[in-house]
Order: C-alpha cells, then sequence, then structure tokens
C-alpha cells in the first residue's frame, strides 16, 4: 500500500515553530504598520491595523494546520482499522 | 589553572559575545569573512566525498563510502517520503533537499572545530544570518518555481482559497516562512556557540564539553527540522491534488 503513517514528528514540529512564525509575523507587521505611520503621519492607525493582519494572519494558519492534522489522524485511523481488519 | 579569575572570565565571555573575527581580506573589493572561508573549506569536503563515493557506484557496494553515504541518503528518504505524500514526490525533489541536509549538518557541526568562531577562518556558516536567509530564500524560490512548473499559472489560485478576501494573510503566511526558517536556524546555532564561547571563558577545560555534546545533538535536529519544513513547503506546493 502507497499510503504511510503521519510520522509524529511533524506534530512536534508544529508544537516547536508554531510560536516562532507567530512573533515574526507579529513583529513584521508592527514595525511595517509603524514604518506607515511615520511616513503618513497616521499614528497609530497602520501599526493596528498591522498587529490585527499579523493575528488575523496566525488564526489562519493555525486552522489550516489543526486541519490538516485532523485529516491526517483519521486517515491514520482508517489505516489501522484496514489493518487490523485484515 | 582549571578556573579563571571572575575579573578575566568576565572579560572573557564579554569578548565572547563578540561573534567571530572581523573580515579576513578582500577579492575584487567584496570582503572574505571566516564563514566565507569554512563554506569554501566545506564546499571542497563535500565535493570531495560525493566525488569518492560515487566514482565506482556499485549495487551492492564493498566501498564504505558509498556504503555510509547510502545508509545518510536513505534515511533521510525515508523520513521526507511520508512528509512530501509519496516516494515518486520525495524522489523528484530529493537533490535539493538532500543537499540542504548535509550542507546544513556540515555547517552546523563546523562550528564544533577547535578555535571555531575565535580563530580566524573557521565559523559556522549557519551562526550567521546571511548564511540562513540566503538557505530559506533559496527554499522560497524553489517552492514557487516547483509549484508553477506542476500547476503552471493555477499555481497562484491558492492565494486566493478558501476565500478571495484571505489574499493578504495568504501573502503574509508566504513571506514569513522563509524568515522563520532562517531565524530558527540562525538562532539555534548561534545560540549554541554563544554558549559554548561563555562557558570556555569561564572555565575552559570540561565544562564546556556537555555543551558540546548537546550541539552535535542540536546540529542534527535543525539540520532536518530545516529540511523536513522545506520538504513541507515543496511537497504542498507541488501536490497533484493540493
Amino acid at each position: 500500500m502507497g499510503f504511510k503513517k503521519s510520522p509524529a514528528y511533524k506534530y512536534i514540529n508544529f508544537g516547536l515553530s508554531f510560536g516562532l512564525t507567530m512573533a515574526i509575523t507579529v513583529y513584521l507587521l508592527y514595525q511595517g504598520g509603524q514604518w506607515l505611520d511615520n511616513r503618513f503621519d497616521s499614528a497609530p492607525v497602520f501599526m493596528i491595523i498591522g498587529i490585527m493582519l499579523a493575528i488575523a494572519a496566525v488564526f489562519k494558519r493555525l486552522f489550516a494546520e489543526v486541519k490538516m492534522m485532523d485529516r491526517d489522524l483519521s486517515l491514520d485511523k482508517d489505516l489501522s482499522q484496514n489493518e487490523e481488519e485484515e | 589553572m582549571f578556573f579563571a579569575t571572575p575579573v578575566f572570565a568576565a572579560e572573557a565571555a564579554e569578548h565572547g559575545a563578540e561573534h567571530g573575527v572581523g573580515p579576513l581580506f578582500s577579492i575584487f573589493g567584496l570582503e572574505v569573512s571566516s564563514v566565507v572561508t569554512t563554506m569554501w573549506g566545506l564546499m571542497i569536503i563535500l565535493f570531495l566525498l560525493s566525488y569518492l563515493a560515487t566514482r565506482k557506484l556499485e549495487k551492492i557496494p564493498e566501498n564504505r563510502l558509498q556504503n555510509a553515504m547510502e545508509l545518510v541518503l536513505e534515511l533521510l528518504f525515508k523520513q521526507l517520503s511520508p512528509i512530501m505524500g509519496g516516494e515518486k514526490m520525495a524522489k523528484r525533489y530529493f537533490p535539493l533537499l538532500g543537499s540542504f541536509f548535509i550542507l546544513i549538518l556540515a555547517s552546523n557541526y563546523s562550528g564544533l572545530l577547535p578555535g571555531a568562531g575565535k580563530l580566524p577562518g573557521i565559523q559556522a556558516p549557519t551562526s550567521t544570518l546571511s548564511v540562513t536567509a540566503g538557505l530559506a530564500i533559496v527554499v522560497f524560490i524553489s517552492t514557487h518555481y516547483f509549484g508553477v512548473k506542476t500547476k503552471g499559472i493555477g499555481y497562484f489560485k491558492h492565494f486566493v482559497q478558501p476565500l478571495p478576501f484571505l489574499l493578504p494573510l495568504n501573502i503574509i503566511e508566504e513571506f514569513v516562512r522563509p524568515l522563520s526558517l532562517s531565524l530558527r536556524l540562525y538562532g539555534n546555532i548561534f545560540g549554541e556557540e554563544m554558549v559554548v564561547a561563555s562557558l570556555f571563558a569561564l572555565v575552559p577545560l570540561f565544562v564546556p564539553i556537555p555543551m558540546m555534546l548537546l550541539g552535535i545533538l542540536f546540529g542534527l535536529i535543525q539540520a532536518f527540522v530545516f529540511t523536513m519544513l522545506a520538504a513541507l513547503y515543496i511537497g504542498t506546493a507541488a501536490a497533484e491534488h493540493h
């Protein structure tokens, strides 16, 4: 059979890297927002927009990852059931 | 003397915090630092090793070097194929991913050489952000290149999926990936080097050894994590059914 069980470290890695990704996203967009605010003298509008966008991007990523994990786990479950039946 | 005096130790630790030595020389106005010379050395060593291992390829290898290389690459291949969604995909992108793994591993371990980061000419390339950022940019470009190559212009559809208004979020996500990749590798290797340097400055004998042993483990883990994430990004972008 071509399908193999998803390796556990895929999930461990998600746990390890999610924090870093979140921090980088928020920091980058915060800095970007601040730069725009300085340029257009509009503090703190762009900074807030940047942070909001960052939070939205992080949550979108989180939902996508959880959805992918859920799909992988159900595939693994199906595979285990098939193996037991055989 | 095994233990340095506190004043000396503090001074040494302060100096230890300055990472690496300055530029060694320049070629056509471009400064060549220890990182560059170490990378050149690694390139020569890896080239020679690859040449010697693949000079007379045998189906049942008697050449020990070929055996060792096959063992390492097969292990990596077995780990990468489930992530990439099958052996076919893993085989297609393995030359790039395997090169990443071997180069990053060798770079990380070069920091464990005696005098690395202190003596001119030796410094772990992955302990500088410019090198890790360069590697991450290669991953970024390859991801999109392979995506477009496999799916054509339709590849860019994923930027407006699942809903078109998510376009800015998807773009942000794409640009954060290389930053996250490069900072993770750089932070881990640079941090590990700094801890070893500080311990070495405080107590030169025996005390840094456990940290150096941990460095061997961290070097391997970081090389693997970078390769695995690159595999995940490329695999997702080039998957037949997204």
